[in-house]
């Protein structure tokens, strides 16, 4: 990073007003719910179609013949 | 002049998570919902509880998706109907590639979520109705031919045949009939509506039954498709797949909408309030809702009883 970069000069920057910050605050709130179950409805998923089988399967195949 | 500050403040959206709901039509939302859920209870076969929840849940999304992509593309039009002119497209809060991309986020996350976890065939489905709604409804049918809505309604046919498909992975002649039965509702539902709105739709250019064949056309075709509409509803129960109460229930309201649907055509419009118009298409949804209510009833009380209510039908 080139050095003042991250400086910003008075004026020249996005300035949110109260009701953008607001709306973006909530929207962000939104998209994590979302994001949330999304995550939520895969893990259910996956516990309902797998189950107790999940846990039902040898790490190593030894052969018993 | 604004200084080039001003300007990206109003350029940033004041969009609000509500905003993006309404995108997704909620009321036609909980209609899809509803009759999903009828196919998927009256389909043969077991499903997971989790797993149904996550198909209606996939099949809601889905149908909320194509919702936005229809009010993405229709927006010039939403803009001069006073019935959708406050829609978040047309009134500013939402942007129509803002619209276009949430539609598109949420199709595929439907589509891959009903098609990785429940039924691939489910998935197909729900694919096809967004695209069937988004592209062949709104982009193509909607303004270029008063026959827009008779095939577009297809789109909202489809739920209870995702629905059964969700459980059985099959299409069937017992979920063709329920998507049937909604796609010959259709026309009569929204050309009484199309009726007592026309000058909207006039005004709009979007050519309406009403607006390009005329209205006494428009009465006589509505009357048309309830003579197919009330023996229609009553096949469920012919085809053997629900009991004796929908079989009365529906051949009694069958009756009912055909002759509401006979007093729109012999009035033509005399009255100024159109009342009969109003009146067929307030039924005309009581009469859907209630047919798919009443298979809700009884295949919930088949599945945990074993039996239809008020004994057992004949069958194919």
């Amino acid at each position: 990073m080139a050095a003042g970069e991250g400086k910003i000069e008075p004026g020249s920057a996005i300035e949110l007003t109260d009701a953008q910050r607001k709306a973006r605050r909530s929207r962000n709130i939104a998209i994590g719910f979302g994001l949330f179950a999304l995550v939520a409805v895969f893990y259910a998923a996956t516990i309902v179609k797998f189950g107790p089988r999940l846990m039902d399967r040898p790490i190593i195949n030894i052969n018993t013949n | 002049m604004t200084t080039d500050t001003e300007k990206l403040e109003a350029d940033l959206s004041l969009a609000l998570p509500g905003d993006y709901f309404a995108l997704l039509k909620p009321r036609v939302m909980r209609l899809v919902v509803f009759t999903a859920l009828v196919g998927m209870l009256l389909a043969p076969g077991a499903i997971d509880p989790v797993i149904g929840f996550i198909a209606i849940l996939a099949i809601a999304i889905g149908a909320g998706a194509s919702g936005a992509l229809n009010m993405w593309y229709d927006a010039d039009i939403d803009a001069v109907m006073s019935r959708t002119a406050s829609r978040p497209v047309p009134s500013g809060r939402v942007t129509s590639g803002q619209a276009l991309n949430f539609g598109m986020v949420l199709s595929l996350l439907a589509v891959l979520t009903l098609g990785l976890l429940v039924d691939w065939t489910a998935g197909f489905l729900l694919a096809f109705t967004i695209f069937f709604y988004a592209v062949v409804y709104t982009m193509w049918l909607k303004r270029s031919t008063p026959q827009n809505i008779v095939i577009g309604g297809a789109a909202g046919a489809f739920p209870p045949m995702i629905g059964w498909a969700a459980v059985t992975g099959t299409i069937s002649l017992e979920s063709i009939i329920l998507f049937a039965i909604i796609f010959i509702w259709t026309p009569p539902h929204f050309w009484a509506l199309a009726l007592f709105k026309m000058r909207d739709y006039g005004d709009a250019q979007v050519p309406m039954m009403p607006n390009v064949a005329g209205e006494k056309s428009t009465r006589m075709q509505i009357l048309a498709y309830s003579v197919l509409l009330a023996p229609l509803g009553v096949t469920p129960f012919v085809a053997g797949f629900a009991g004796l109460l929908y079989g009365t229930v529906s051949a009694l309201l069958g009756a009912a909408f055909l002759w509401l649907a006979y007093r729109v055509w012999k009035i033509a419009g005399r009255d100024d309030k159109l009342l009969a118009e109003k009146r067929l298409f307030a039924f005309s949804i009581f009469y859907l809702f209630v047919l798919f209510a009443v298979l809700l009833v009884e295949a919930i009380v088949f599945r945990t009883t074993g039996v239809y209510l008020f004994a057992a039908t004949g069958g194919l």
